[in-house]
């Protein structure tokens, strides 16, 4: 076996030492790498405000942005790897270009784009003004209000600073989104014994891998956030080490046999990859409990997905033993079985099937994920597969770092159940097809960390020798991953833009639909297509009814559409934008100049009246006879939540569970009261049985 | 005075007197701002003092996320409870910032404190050693 990692941290005092020199350290290559790391950078954001957009072809904007700015951002990456391999490290020029990289990375959008970008960010700001407006939620209108905490917060702050314009935050959120998940991230690789390289690099490997896209105005983004905050509070003060005596780890274990044997050299004798949880007195344990509780229960009332990874990582940390709130993932388990059981109902009621069919299917799961997103023209195939390959490689080269850092003789237990617990979201179900992307946005922070123990593997900060050996490594990995960024982040932007003109489109429709409006949107699979690549339903969610129509592939074959607009009835309108038309090209092999033709033959057409066409959009609409009278819009029914005999019964159960439940945990870190908590938690465990008694009756009796 | 405790006391005026323009619904541009300093800055700083044990930049981190569930909490809970008020909702939270701080004043501390006693003694009855 190699050397152990002990004995590596006793040489390495003495390595540095001798390396000392006594001449001080030259200052200059630290400024060389200011300088081109900023260079870099300004040469990415000068060039942008020359940007093309309609330009853009299957590649997404990488096909648009100025050659300067790609050098630029290339010349800001390296700058970071060769930051890396200086003598010390220098946290004030790594901070600063990584914070840099960031801005450029996630805001190039925000330099080039007249309108806040993706479509789904606009239905979710919808969704915040009917809250802000109403102020109520209508499980009956979307599936989304069934988890509204986040509607919640925004209006209330809407509400509060008296400002009803969400543009510029939508604008900003994702670079904001993507710059806070630093912060824990941080806090997250303060508990890791590893070089000051290693986590710098882990943070640009984070920062670049992060292409999911998962950042716009959403719950989801937030709850990112929150999740990476929760992981954070958890590693740094409830971290548990059983033999937190001393670091012994023992080079050859003792020659036991069998599966003992295999377990004692697998986990036992080897350095824990992580310090010990800080102390902190009882009392103010308490109240990170209680803030870590707060982070769940708003997580639980705003999103469906990140509270079962909370979940599932809790539970590996508790099994791996690095989490000393032991009965943490029961109380959590039962917060958010409460909330699914009696708050969502209007989400599960009624479509069962659709919800847990995907349970268990977990080859399924995958293909669906995988194979349903590669569809489209020869050039926008090949955004699919960049994201496939760029998620690959992450994943591979996290299990190469793991097992580097195992060949020194550390145990990465806790970044290794981080990658691995989000995986399980896999068996549970499809998500839409994009489980996938989901999997790998909450395994890239520990996927990133061991990405960069590959590169440096030291447990601590060595000598200073050879560095200069991983910069070439390191610099291609950045490197291609950043390239690898730009195709998977910003491969759709052809379509997932916001063209100015399909906002006054809208903002023509909201002025004219005092009386509710039925949008017609044209979808390659309307049975399947769920979002219209235009800034849809950002107001009146309740009066204007969008139902997607089969795009005709002729784009001179009208007559289905007219006659559709026809039958739906007065103040129905048919919308084409030209973001939709790039995207039935590029998703779906329609014909280059379907925009221009549809819209053309369209205009065309005796008896169809065109309310708005620019460059970016048309509406159209029928001519009626006067006096004709509309059909009244229903665009969803009010709140539908049933309820049986069960339910108060079921509500004093869940409370009084949770009260157990909660005074356990408690009692657990705040007071050092075996006796006390295993009185608790035999209290909860009939109530347990009664609980999920209670909830399997209620799926049951109103499904 | 301190710099650090004169910013503070500061900010908090800053932001008592965002949360005022709002309540009085004023339509000045000073309005937002402000009380977004309130929301964020003040619950933050009634909670750091509350996690004196932590190291800077944990305590931050802590009270900053404290400061968020508060504000998303209250907001949720009126959602939830179908009592949609964003005015009442802004000074529930202003009383919890209230709330946390007056435990930490001297008067409150020592009451506790001479209380702690009892309270060993209750949990040495349950937990004998």
């Amino acid at each position: 076996m190699a050397t152990t990692s002990d004995d590596l941290q006793l040489q390495a005092p003495a390595r540095v030492e001798r390396s000392r020199r006594w001449w001080p350290d030259p200052w200059w290559p630290a400024a060389v790498v200011a300088l081109v790391a900023f260079g870099g950078l300004v040469a990415f954001l000068v060039p942008l405000g020359w940007v093309n957009l309609s330009r853009m072809n299957g590649l997404g904007l990488i096909s648009v942005l100025p050659v300067m700015s790609l050098l630029g951002i290339t010349a800001a990456v390296i700058a970071f790897s060769a930051g890396l391999c200086l003598r010390r490290a220098y946290p004030a020029v790594l901070g600063v270009t990584l914070a840099g990289i960031v801005i450029c990375l996630n805001a190039v959008t925000v330099f080039t784009e007249p309108e806040p970008r993706f479509p789904t960010a606009y239905q979710i700001a919808g969704f915040v003004d009917y809250v802000s407006r109403t102020g109520h939620t209508a499980p009956g209108l979307a599936a989304y209000f069934s988890w509204p905490g986040f509607f919640g917060a925004v209006a209330f702050m809407e509400r509060v600073t008296g400002d009803h314009n969400l543009i510029p935050v939508m604008r900003l959120w994702p670079v904001i989104i993507d710059m806070a998940c630093l912060a824990p991230l941080y806090l997250i690789m303060r508990n890791l014994r590893a070089s000051w390289r290693a986590k710098w690099l882990a943070a640009l490997l984070f920062v670049v891998g992060n292409w999911v896209g998962q950042d716009y105005f959403s719950p989801q983004s937030f709850n990112y956030l929150l999740y990476l905050a929760f992981i954070a509070m958890l590693l740094t003060w409830f971290n548990w080490r059983p033999q937190a005596a001393a670091i012994t780890p023992q080079a050859t274990p003792k020659p036991d046999h069998g599966i003992r044997s295999w377990w004692r050299s697998s986990f036992s004798a080897l350095v824990p990859g992580e310090t010990e949880s800080r102390p902190v007195p009882p009392a103010q344990r308490g109240v990170l409990l209680a803030i870590l509780l707060g982070i769940f229960v708003f997580s639980t009332t705003s999103h469906q997905l990140t509270p079962f990874n909370m979940i599932t990582a809790c539970l590996g940390l508790v099994i791996a033993r690095r989490c000393r709130i032991t009965g943490l993932p029961v109380l959590l388990t039962v917060i958010v079985t409460g909330w699914v059981s009696f708050a969502a109902v209007g989400f599960w009621s009624g479509h069962m099937s659709t919800l847990f069919g995907g349970l268990g299917d977990l080859g399924g799961n995958l293909t669906a994920s995988v194979t349903n997103r590669i569809t489209g023209t020869a050039q926008h195939r090949l955004v699919p597969t960049v994201r496939s390959a760029s998620a690959a490689a992450f994943l591979l080269m996290g299990a190469a770092g793991l097992l580097r850092r195992r060949h020194r003789v550390v145990d990465d237990r806790v970044v290794m159940t981080l990658m691995c617990t989000p995986f399980l979201a896999f068996a549970a179900q499809s998500y839409g097809g994009e489980i996938a992307l989901r999997v790998y946005l909450f395994a890239l922070p520990a996927a990133a960390v061991l990405a960069s123990y590959l590169f440096f593997p030291a447990t601590r900060d060595e000598g200073v020798s050879g560095r200069w050996l991983t910069f070439l490594p390191v610099m291609a990995c950045t490197v291609t991953l950043l390239f690898g960024f730009f195709v998977a982040r910003y491969g759709n932007e052809a379509f997932e833009r916001i063209p100015t003109g399909e906002v006054t489109a809208f903002d023509y429709l909201y002025a004219h639909d005092p009386n509710g409006a039925r949008v017609l949107w044209l979808s390659p699979a309307p049975l399947a297509d769920n979002t219209p690549e235009m800034p849809w339903q950002y107001r009146d969610i309740e009066k204007i009814q969008f139902i997607p129509e089969l795009a005709p592939r002729d784009p001179r074959d009208v007559t289905a559409l007219v006659l559709a607009l026809r039958t739906v009835g007065l103040n129905t309108y048919l919308i084409v934008t030209s973001t939709q038309a790039t995207f039935l090209n590029q998703q779906a092999s329609y014909p280059l100049d379907w925009g221009s033709e549809f819209r053309a033959q369209m205009a065309a057409i005796p008896g169809v009246r065109t309310v708005v066409a620019n460059a970016d959009a048309a509406l159209y609409t029928v001519r009626w006879p006067p006096g004709t009278r509309a059909r009244p819009v229903t665009t969803g029914t009010g709140p539908a939540a049933r309820s049986t005999l069960w339910t108060p019964a079921g509500l004093i159960i869940l409370c009084l569970l949770l009260l157990v439940l909660t005074a356990r945990e408690f009692t657990r870190v705040c007071l050092d009261t075996p006796r006390l908590t295993r009185l608790l938690t035999l209290v909860s465990l009939p109530m347990l049985v009664v609980f999920a008694v209670v909830v399997i009756m209620r799926f049951i009796l109103l499904s | 005075m301190t710099v650090q405790r004169s910013l503070a006391c500061a900010v908090t005026a800053a932001g008592v007197t965002g949360v005022g323009l709002a309540l009085a619904d004023a339509n000045t541009p000073l309005r937002a701002p402000l009380v977004l300093l309130f929301l964020a800055a003040v619950p933050t700083m009634a909670v750091a003092g509350l996690l004196r044990g932590l190291d800077t930049f944990g305590r931050i981190f802590a009270a900053f996320t404290a400061t968020v569930v508060i504000n998303v909490m209250v907001a949720e809970t009126m959602l939830a409870a179908a009592i949609w008020s964003p005015g009442a909702g802004l000074v529930v939270v202003v009383a919890i910032t209230a709330l946390i701080g007056a435990v930490q004043l001297p008067p409150v501390r020592r009451r506790a404190s001479r209380y702690a006693p009892a309270w060993r003694a209750i949990v040495r009855r349950l937990e004998p050693p």
